[in-house]
């Protein structure tokens, strides 16, 4: 990891300790609390899109089946909360299996129709046979780690953010080790990649995995934080606006995954007064970032930064 | 008898839509390699504009209809000059289709913020009594929107295969090098491309509306249906989109007659998977027939 | 058995659609030559490359490397058992440095899995950090040191066909395949590229099997050669042999029409 990367986590678990301490409307720190679990899924999606190469319409399903999951075997089961999150986990590491298998073999827009395909299915399945059909439920127990219940919004900021600390932590790791290579090299050429002697179906799986569990972990926080769950929160839509947040921050930098879900998590909290422009607004914005700003806003920051300094 | 006739019949009716988004998917393809995720979009801009000419602005019918054709044709050319265009030589696949995406969102949001949430419909375009076969009850505008269909469907296989156009076109969807080598200007072909489909798109819409109702956000899902009939019929062949919208339609009226109507949209999630993971020729096409193409 | 022999490729044929690109290929390449294999634009070349390096399947006949058929293996194994190759139209990952170029040919010896890499256990490190020594070194060998930190992209196409043999290098391949190792060089970078490729076999020991129009190179450089005319061997012998066959002679006027 480079001294830039340290840097910055250092300046962002700062501000993370710092934000609740100085900023002391509730209201504020519940705009956080999404933030960071949207900033979860971005990471990953990040790093599937940007790294990998590959494209997922589909994320909002991990999201879905991460907080579905770990709510109804906490409040069905009665299973400790933390328990419920692993297992969580891992069923939507299987559904990342499951669809990967199949899918791979599938390149660029037919992948993307695969993925979008997938979350559909997932939706309508938490449409049809979820508790409480449309309508959802409620009454999902609280996060609860060694005896400890997390009540209020301090406590769900830290956890929050603390996972997105040491998700970031992990992914940096990653992509600056060999694999984080292997998985840049697969993006820029599949087939040198094979004849470098990689095995790209294990490659693609792990990294669909990796996003998947990162976006269920999120899906549980949710899950944990609002006690209440409706499939509406996991549709097609909320699968395009994880792609937004990874287009604006930029797609080839994880921190801009983090950015991303910052901005989206926070434009429609200043645009409440215009209720029937968000969605064009949305459209208005991932066009013109793809038509002009293409590379997202940390890898331009980066950019100007250098050359300000090579000036 | 009389039920499975209603349901094969409702079936046609919105299998016909699903046929013609399959097409314009299809149209686009053979131009340019990119699924156009927009394309769903266009039927909603026929429902709803149709609506806006015919009933709030109370024109007469046809002047609505062209002029909802006009809106339909703008939104399409614009959509192909300023997003598509500069980014076709880019040959990045992740980008095409993610700015298909983004215009899909900004159309969704153009006609939210123009109509709000609120399903829109007119009357059919001919008054009178239905049909009645074997106990169906098959309405008139049933029949406008299978007509409909079909005329569109032989127009343009007139204008691909009799017009010096289309045969451009068509050429330029075979082959793009030897195309400009003829002297074919292959952008313009593009963006007639996208005109098409966009035009057959609102057609469609303007033909059910009156029959199911439009919202702003009914593309979305539109647009998967359409790509669902165009992968069953093998993309980029124009014929196998009308067998595979018809098809798509049927089993969908079906799953939701006798199974359960929750389910009406997952059997076009389910055939497309099925078809992506394991037949990507297609139900109908041979699997030589498979063309990965690149820009 | 014959222990001599590195690569036995036995009656190869391909076809794409109606067109036989390959027609009942056989030769082999020795241990420790270097063998060229040539002939015209379209003769089936680079597709018996594909189809040694498990790209491309044959339609039917075997390919034996070290005396075991390896027609069923996937590309990455063949790789991991000593086959590495180069690409005619440059396959580099452009968005990476050449020194991470280098370092992914690598990976095959030193795979991390993700959890180990995500941890930055210190066997991870370690391996990290023997990783970037090997792959400079190997830059030093083909003469790339200086230009390390730059990204493959922006490389000249001599230095990119460079690139694409040390990566291959990376793999600590018994056998090589390169596909016009020299398409787009100079004078001066075809002359050193032909000692490069006497290095390969004089110091790393590597086997080599080159496709290569340059027949200044060919002829310098090769033990062996094969030709391929319209996807048929039509002769084989050493450089002088080649040069005088007349078949050979026909084949290439005939291309030049
Ligand atoms: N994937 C493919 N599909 C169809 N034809 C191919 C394919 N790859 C190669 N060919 C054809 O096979 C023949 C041999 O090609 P190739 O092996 O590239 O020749 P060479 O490398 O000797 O120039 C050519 O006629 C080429 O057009
Ligand atoms: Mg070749």
């Amino acid at each position: 990891m480079g001294k830039g990367n340290i840097l910055s986590l250092l300046i962002l678990t700062l501000v993370i300790i710092i934000f609740p301490i100085v900023i002391k409307d509730t209201y504020l720190h519940t705009i956080g609390i999404f933030a960071g679990i949207n900033a979860l899924v971005a990471i990953g999606l990040t790093i599937l899109m940007g790294y990998a190469g590959q494209i997922s319409l589909g994320q909002a399903a991990f999201y879905g089946i991460g907080a579905y999951i770990s709510a109804i075997l906490s409040l069905h089961f009665g299973l400790p909360v933390i328990l419920s999150i692993f297992l969580a986990l891992l069923v939507s590491s299987t559904a990342a299996i499951i669809l990967a298998i199949p899918a791979l073999r599938l390149k660029g827009h037919y992948l993307a129709v695969a993925t979008l395909g997938f979350g559909e299915i997932i939706h309508i399945i938490l449409h049809e046979w979820g508790p409480g059909g449309p309508s959802g439920f409620g009454d999902i127990p609280k996060m609860n780690l060694f005896g400890y219940t997390f009540t209020s919004t301090n406590d769900y900021f830290y956890l929050v953010w603390m996972c997105v600390v040491v998700i970031m932590i992990f992914s940096l790791n990653l992509i600056n080790s060999m694999t984080g290579k292997a998985l840049q090299a697969m993006h820029g050429s599949e087939i040198a990649t094979q004849t470098a002697g990689i095995n790209l179906t294990k490659l693609k799986i792990k990294v669909f995995i990796l996003s998947s569990i990162y976006a269920s972990l999120a899906g549980a926080m949710y899950a944990h934080y609002v006690t209440f769950l409706s499939p509406s929160s996991f549709s097609l839509f909320h699968s395009v606006l994880f792609l937004m947040m990874v287009v604006i921050g930029g797609i080839s930098n994880i921190w801009g995954g983090i950015v991303g879900a910052l901005i989206i998590t926070i434009l429609p909290e200043v645009l409440r007064g215009f209720k029937e422009f968000d969605i064009l607004l949305y459209g208005l914005i991932l066009t013109l970032f793809l038509l002009f700003m293409r590379k997202g806003l940390v890898p331009m920051t980066i950019d100007t930064y250098k050359r300000w300094i090579h000036r | 008898m009389s039920l499975l006739l209603q349901f094969l019949f409702s079936g046609l009716t919105t299998g016909s839509v699903y046929a013609l988004v399959g097409i314009g998917f299809n149209i686009v393809y053979n131009s340019t390699s990119i699924l156009n995720l927009a394309q769903g979009e266009f039927v909603v801009i026929g429902g709803l504009m149709m609506w806006f000419f015919l009933e709030g602005m109370n024109l007469p019918f046809a002047t609505s209809v062209a002029l909802t054709l006009t809106v339909a044709a703008t939104v399409a050319l614009l959509m192909e000059r300023l997003t598509i265009k500069p980014l076709l030589k880019k040959g990045d696949l992740l980008l095409m289709i993610m700015v298909t995406i983004a215009v899909s969102i900004l159309i969704r949001g153009l006609l939210m913020f123009k109509f709000g949430k609120d399903p829109y419909t007119y009357p059919p375009f001919t008054e009178g009594e239905p049909l009645v076969i074997y106990g169906a009850v098959i309405t008139q505008q049933t029949l406008w929107v299978i007509g409909i269909t079909a005329l569109s469907i032989v127009i343009l296989y007139l204008f691909f295969n009799k017009t010096m156009l289309g045969r451009a076109m068509k050429a330029c969807s075979l082959d793009i090098k030897a195309a400009r080598l003829m002297g074919i200007n292959v952008s313009n072909m593009v963006m007639l491309s996208f005109i098409i489909s966009g035009l057959i798109g609102a057609i469609g819409g303007i033909a059910i509306t009156p029959i199911s109702l439009m919202e702003y956000d009914k593309g979305a899902m539109l647009s998967v249906k359409g790509f669902c009939a165009a992968i069953m019929g093998g993309l980029g062949r124009g014929r196998g989109a009308v067998v595979g919208g018809f098809t798509l339609g049927i089993l969908e009226s079906f799953t939701a007659g006798y199974i359960h109507s929750g389910f009406k949209d997952a059997v076009a999630l389910l055939i497309m998977l099925f078809i992506l993971f394991f037949r990507p020729a297609g139900i109908f096409g041979k699997t030589e027939t498979l063309r990965l193409r690149k820009f | 058995m014959d222990s001599q022999i590195t690569i036995k490729i036995k009656n190869i044929s391909k076809s794409f659609g109606g067109l036989k690109a390959l027609e009942n290929v056989s030769f082999s390449v020795k241990t420790g030559q270097i063998h060229a294999l040539i002939g015209p634009n379209g003769a089936g070349k680079t597709t018996l490359m594909n189809i040694i390096s498990g790209l491309e399947t044959a339609d039917s006949g075997e390919i034996i490397f070290n005396d075991k058929p390896i027609n069923k293996l996937p590309p990455e194994k063949r790789t991991k058992i000593g086959i590495a190759r180069t690409f005619q139209n440059l396959e580099l990952f452009g968005e990476m440095t050449v020194l991470e170029n280098v370092m992914v040919g690598m990976y095959l010896k030193y795979e991390t899995g993700f959890i180990k890499s995500g941890l930055m256990l210190n066997s991870v490190r370690k391996v990290q950090k023997d990783i970037i020594t090997k792959s400079l070194n190997i830059l030093d060998y083909v003469g790339l040191n200086h230009r390390k930190n730059e990204y493959a992209k922006n490389l000249p196409v001599g230095e990119q066909r460079l690139l694409e043999i040390a990566r291959a290098i990376a793999a600590d391949p018994i056998l090589m395949l390169l596909d016009e190792p020299a398409a787009g060089l100079n004078i001066r970078e075809t002359k050193n590229l032909s000692i490069l490729i006497k290095n390969l076999k004089e110091e790393k020991q590597i086997t080599l099997l080159i496709v290569e129009h340059d027949m200044e190179l060919i002829m310098g450089i090769s033990d062996t050669i094969t030709v391929l005319n319209f996807g048929k061997v039509i002769a084989e012998g050493d450089p002088l042999s080649i040069q005088k066959n007349p078949d050979v002679i026909t084949a290439y006027l005939g291309e030049e029409d």
